[in-house]
């Protein structure tokens, strides 16, 4: 350290630093998801306007929704909201002083993913008509 | 700390928990409906719109999905934004387009739910 100076002063550590843990990277994505779903709500809006505006503007947000493109951001806000909302559980428990011990916090990390990835997939098989 | 900024945060704690606990269940019918809705027709679409329980189910679903959103992206300005003044430009723009986007989805709804039975 340049005492001289006293310049010098510790940098705090940046993400790119740390090794990917499944501690930090969920709670990364937990605010990426997030943010993630506070724009898609502006589709609900859309979706809505698309309604009262009249079947030609409602026939063009649909085709624009169903197109491949589409379908990937659709894709991509169902999973971010079935993260946030399993990931959003686990933070109510922790709210609620449970799950801090680190098997706890792994264990219901992984369950997070799982079960996330899993709710995305049925949803898609419901809204596709495949099951019910 | 002093006592009213640490008032201010357990604030935004405790709302930020309250409008996740509404938000689960009706973002959770919204989303099973909406995946369904779709692939749908102007009319079938149209017609679920008539329904007041549905009506009212988006009325209150977007405020709410705002207001919970609005507190979240306000952390993320205040931890990445370190420009005090530019911070708090952000978390007015996010506030800004969160009532504009609250107050168009309840107004298209209840312009869709009132022509909807005068025509």
């Amino acid at each position: 350290m340049d005492t001289k100076s006293g310049h010098y002063k510790p940098l705090s550590p940046h993400l790119s630093i740390y090794k990917p843990q499944i501690t930090s990277t969920l709670s990364i994505l937990h605010r990426g998801t997030g943010i993630v779903l506070f724009l898609a709500t502006f589709i609900i809006i859309a979706w809505v306007l698309a309604i009262a505006a009249g079947q030609e503007v409602y026939t063009f947000l649909k085709d624009l929704l169903l197109n491949p493109l589409g379908l990937v951001i659709l894709g991509g806000w169902s999973f971010s909201f079935f993260y946030h909302l399993c990931n959003g559980l686990r933070h109510i428990l922790w709210d609620f002083g449970w799950g801090y011990e680190m098997h706890h916090v792994r264990l219901t990390g992984w369950s997070v993913v799982i079960t996330s990835l899993i709710l995305t997939g049925l949803i898609w098989l419901y809204g596709t008509g495949v099951i019910l | 700390m002093n006592q009213d900024k640490k008032h201010k945060t357990s604030k935004h704690w405790i709302f930020q928990l309250v409008s996740a606990f509404i938000i689960i269940p009706l973002a959770l019918w919204f989303v099973i409906e909406f995946s369904k809705l779709v692939s749908k027709p102007y009319e079938e679409v149209h017609q679920w719109f008539l329904s007041p329980w549905h009506s009212l189910g988006v009325i209150l679903l977007v405020p709410l999905l705002f207001y919970h959103g609005t507190l979240g992206i306000q952390v993320v300005w205040e931890d990445y934004v370190s420009d005090i003044s530019c911070r708090k430009k952000l978390i007015f723009l996010t506030n800004f387009v969160s009532w504009i986007g609250s107050i168009l989805a309840i107004c298209a709804c209840l312009f869709i739910y009132i022509k909807g039975f005068a025509l």
